[in-house]
């Protein structure tokens, strides 16, 4: 698959924003678009633009961004 | 409120997680106000089309990546579409580029006909074996929305919007984008990949208490 840590889980860090529902949403600077982030459990799905190669998100490929 | 999308006709993720994002739309209250625009990617721009040969052997083939683990990927791809209620079929699918396919589209969504021509190559590739690297079936499917044929086969064969689809990719890179689909709500805030409908339905009421605080 498109990386082995697949298992990875995204925490909550103290830049998240925790919504009513009980969902958090984490955003991080990136230029000037921030980028939010599920931190739920359900990381998503991505295509990676460098090698084509679709698969689960991974912690370790958002750090990259 | 607009969202940006940056995506392949041929990126699974993307269709899956534009079908989410569809069905968040559908109990939005305010997607009445909602602007979709699609923005070029290539994911696959050295892709070649080879007549007879599976998808996973020419995925296999061009990414180097053993056949057992590229048929493993194409399966949860298949699994997950299947419960997003998209329909995605590996086994009839081409392998092939998507440049000439974006140059029309960047053509198509001049006329006003972008969205409705990205959502027909999803499932051409997807669900109907089209060769999307093929004039052809490109004049075909782009005379299907309502572009004029003619026209579209001067662009194939010009080329002259080959910078436009550049110049979206070049953009996505410049804001970080690591992997498609990337959508951008109201040029400020992103979301990465396919996500669960729940997820963008929470992101839509962000988004729109935001853009209502501000005004």
């Amino acid at each position: 698959m498109a990386d082995e840590k697949q298992n990875d889980v995204i925490k909550p860090s103290k830049d998240t924003v925790s919504k009513d529902n009980g969902s958090t949403i984490k955003a991080k600077d990136l230029n000037r678009i921030q980028v939010l982030k599920n931190i739920d459990g359900a990381a998503g799905f991505l295509c990676d633009i460098n090698t084509g190669i679709c698969g689960p998100i991974t912690q370790g490929k958002e750090e990259k961004e | 409120m607009k969202i940006t999308i940056w995506s392949d006709f041929v990126c699974p993720f993307c269709y899956i997680g534009e079908a989410h994002l569809a069905k968040a739309l559908e109990s939005f209250e305010h997607a009445e106000n909602v602007e979709i625009e699609y923005r070029s990617f290539l994911l696959s721009p050295d892709a070649e089309y080879v007549p007879g040969e599976a998808y996973y052997e020419s995925f296999s083939n061009l990414k180097g990546i053993p056949v057992e683990q590229t048929k493993a990927m194409l399966q949860q791809v298949t699994d997950m579409a299947k419960a997003s209620g998209v329909d995605i079929n590996y086994d009839i699918a081409k392998f092939a580029s998507t440049a000439d396919a974006h140059h029309v589209f960047q053509y198509a969504k001049e006329q006003g006909k972008g969205n409705e021509f990205f959502d027909r190559l999803y499932a051409a590739h997807f669900a109907e074996g089209e060769v999307l690297s093929d004039p052809e079936a490109i004049v075909r499917l782009a005379e299907e929305v309502g572009l004029a044929g003619e026209k579209v086969r001067g662009i194939i064969a010009g080329k002259e919007y080959a910078e436009k689809v550049s110049k979206d990719i070049a953009e996505s890179r410049q804001i970080g984008v690591q992997g498609v689909p990337f959508f951008v709500f109201n040029d400020k805030y992103a979301v990465s990949g396919a996500q669960p409908v729940p997820y963008f339905s929470q992101v839509l009421d962000t988004v729109w208490e935001e853009e209502k605080a501000e005004q």
